[in-house]
């Protein structure tokens, strides 16, 4: 079965200046979920905007080849909402504030499948309360709702339309446990009912570990490794990947320091085809990962002594 | 010597109520972390604790005076010493100002000259994780993750003797994160600062609170060591959160 999104050698710079994403290609299938992973700043958020058309031209410079249920996407404003869906990573800047929450996940309905207005508000509040929010909350505005409620909200605006594809970013960081697993078993459902495909952004390895088929690690922009979930993650290859999981368990004993990779992920990456730009953080460097220019190995990594190798 | 109680705290919204008779006390020093499910009601206490908000009934009292009025002299007195990282960073980053900007601000309303603040932005930023460039950029140029970083250098910059963190590392990654909380640890356990803590990841709240609080629809639940709170829960709604956590499979 072809890909409902397939994106191929994405770049994107900002106008003129150095690459903050390069060399990234996935694909997005119907009925799976693929996971995002990678340090804060690595170019998850923007990956995303970039696969709904959403960064503004006269500043960002897009590369590569998208296409979205076969076609290289053109018109934006039809695929947007009733194809391809975002949860933005911030949801107080995603909803308008002058506006009910009811009225706006109704108006998405209104716009993407074409229902009434009363209809439409049935259908809004239907949607509230399968996320967990009173129906009878929806006359009220985003300043009345908690963090983690605009979250769901947002969630339930994506979902109303009835997209195609789903790209989450970091759709459940304000939910506990229990209304976290509530709001994805949701997606999951429709994952499986109605062949969904999603990319969930997120930087919780568990929460990856439990909801993604496949994962993509991101790492300064550039692609460290990807494969199935379970692989990647109790056989990492690449040692950036190893060393972010190395991070992910708490100590037994409380008020113990944690283990952190040393140093900065780079603020942008550097000019041209640049070596492993994992390097100057990386236990394992040697002379030639500073040498060799970036490779994509088939076993699904970029790092030039993996783990499991003799270092 | 108690730093921060709070007694009998009650608020509603609309006749909603949201926090039912809340109480909590607080030594110098000491960690405190707050979970709950979300729109329990986290928040609402977090900024009656504050003092940004009055509650309807029930008091809040900072070294045993209550505390003053939102907004009046005597809080802005306070509130150097007070200070709080705000669950989502965009609604309080000013969009039209520069990083470094945000971070100046809370040094000259207390006084410091130009010259001192500007010597202290690269050190600020450096304590989490972020590269001076960032200094000049606005928060439109930041990540989620860049962004709440710069909340958090701005909340220590005037070491307070209370810092409320309400979800400060949830959009981090591991590593960033453990770097985050090591700088938390190591600024209550030199500086003697006390902290409230609100996560939705009970790890995080195991590991950096000293006790517990569960909140309920606007009620404690369940109070204890944390370590007692998380291992061996006794309220069903406890257990359910513990029960319901993802957890990275043995490698
Ligand atoms: N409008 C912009 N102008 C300049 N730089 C930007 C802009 N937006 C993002 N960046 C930079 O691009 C890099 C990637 O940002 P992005 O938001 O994609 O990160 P992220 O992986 O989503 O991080 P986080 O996990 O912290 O949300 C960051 O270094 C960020 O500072
Ligand atoms: N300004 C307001 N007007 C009306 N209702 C409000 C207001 N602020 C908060 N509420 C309501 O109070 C309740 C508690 O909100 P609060 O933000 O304290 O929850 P929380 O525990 O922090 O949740 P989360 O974990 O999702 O951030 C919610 O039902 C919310 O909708
Ligand atoms: S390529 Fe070299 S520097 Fe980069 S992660 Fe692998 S071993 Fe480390
Ligand atoms: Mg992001
Ligand atoms: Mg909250």
């Amino acid at each position: 079965m072809s890909a409902a999104l397939e994106a191929r050698d994405l770049g994107i710079a900002l106008a003129g200046g150095n690459p903050l994403v390069e060399r990234l290609s996935f694909d997005l299938t119907a009925g799976r979920t693929l996971g995002l992973v990678g340090e804060s700043g690595s170019g998850k958020s923007l990956t995303a905007q970039a696969l709904l058309g959403l960064l503004p031209a006269d500043r960002f410079e897009v590369t590569g080849s998208l296409r979205i249920l076969g076609e290289a996407p053109r018109n934006w404003a039809r695929l947007r909402g009733s194809v391809i869906a975002m949860v933005f990573q911030e949801p107080r800047l995603a909803l308008n504030p002058r506006m009910e929450v009811g009225r706006q996940i109704a108006e998405a309905l209104e716009l993407h499948r074409g229902m009434a207005r009363a209809e439409a508000r049935r259908e809004a509040a239907r949607w509230l309360d399968r996320v967990g929010i009173a129906s009878a909350r929806a006359e009220d505005r985003p300043a009345a709702f908690s963090g983690g409620m605009l979250q769901r909200i947002c969630i339930a605006m994506a979902l109303a339309a009835g997209p195609r594809i789903l790209v989450a970013d970091e759709p459940t960081t304000a939910l506990d446990a229990t209304v976290q697993a509530q709001v994805l078993d949701l997606v999951g459902d429709l994952r499986r009912e109605l062949g969904l495909a999603v990319l969930l952004i997120t930087h919780d390895l568990p929460l990856a570990a439990q909801r993604c088929d496949d994962l993509l690690v991101l790492y300064a922009g550039r692609p460290m490794e990807s494969g199935p979930t379970d692989r990647v993650l109790r056989r990492p290859r690449h040692r950036y990947t190893e060393a972010l999981i190395a991070c992910a368990r708490f100590p037994e004993e409380a008020g113990t320091p944690l283990a952190a990779i040393p140093g900065q992920v780079p603020l942008v990456t550097p000019p041209s085809i640049p070596p492993c730009v994992f390097a100057d953080r990386c236990r394992f460097a040697r002379e030639d990962c500073l040498e060799r220019p970036y490779t994509w190995f088939p076993e699904g990594h970029a790092c030039f002594h993996p783990c499991g190798e003799a270092p | 010597m108690i730093l921060l109680e709070a007694r009998g705290v009650r608020k509603a919204y609309q006749g909603r109520p949201v926090l039912a008779g809340v109480a909590l006390a607080l030594e110098e020093g000491r960690t405190l972390g707050l979970v709950g499910e979300s729109g329990s009601g986290k928040t609402t206490f977090g900024r009656i604790l504050m003092g940004l908000e009055r509650p309807d009934a029930g008091e809040v009292l900072y070294r045993g005076a209550p505390m003053p009025p939102p907004r009046t002299p005597a809080w802005r007195a306070l509130r150097r010493k007070i200070q709080a990282v705000h669950q989502d960073p965009a609604a309080v980053l000013n969009p039209g100002w520069t990083v470094q900007e945000a971070l100046e601000e809370p040094f000259r309303v207390h006084g410091m000259s130009r010259a001192e603040r500007r010597a202290r932005i690269p050190a600020l930023l450096d304590q989490v994780g972020l590269p001076g460039a960032v200094a000049s950029r606005r928060p439109g140029e930041l990540s989620g993750g860049q962004k709440q970083r710069v909340v958090i250098a701005r909340a220590l910059s005037l070491e307070p003797d209370l810092l409320f963190a309400d979800e400060p590392v949830s959009a981090l990654d591991t590593s960033v994160q453990a770097q985050i909380l090591n700088l938390l640890m190591e600024v209550c356990r030199e500086r003697g600062m006390a902290m409230v803590i609100v996560s939705h990841d009970i790890g995080v709240v195991r590991h950096m609170a000293e006790r517990t609080l569960v909140l309920r629809d606007g009620a404690i639940v369940e109070e204890g060591p944390s370590q007692a709170v998380f291992d061996h829960p006794e309220h069903p709604f406890t257990r359910a959160l513990v029960e319901a956590l993802p957890r990275l499979g043995g490698a």
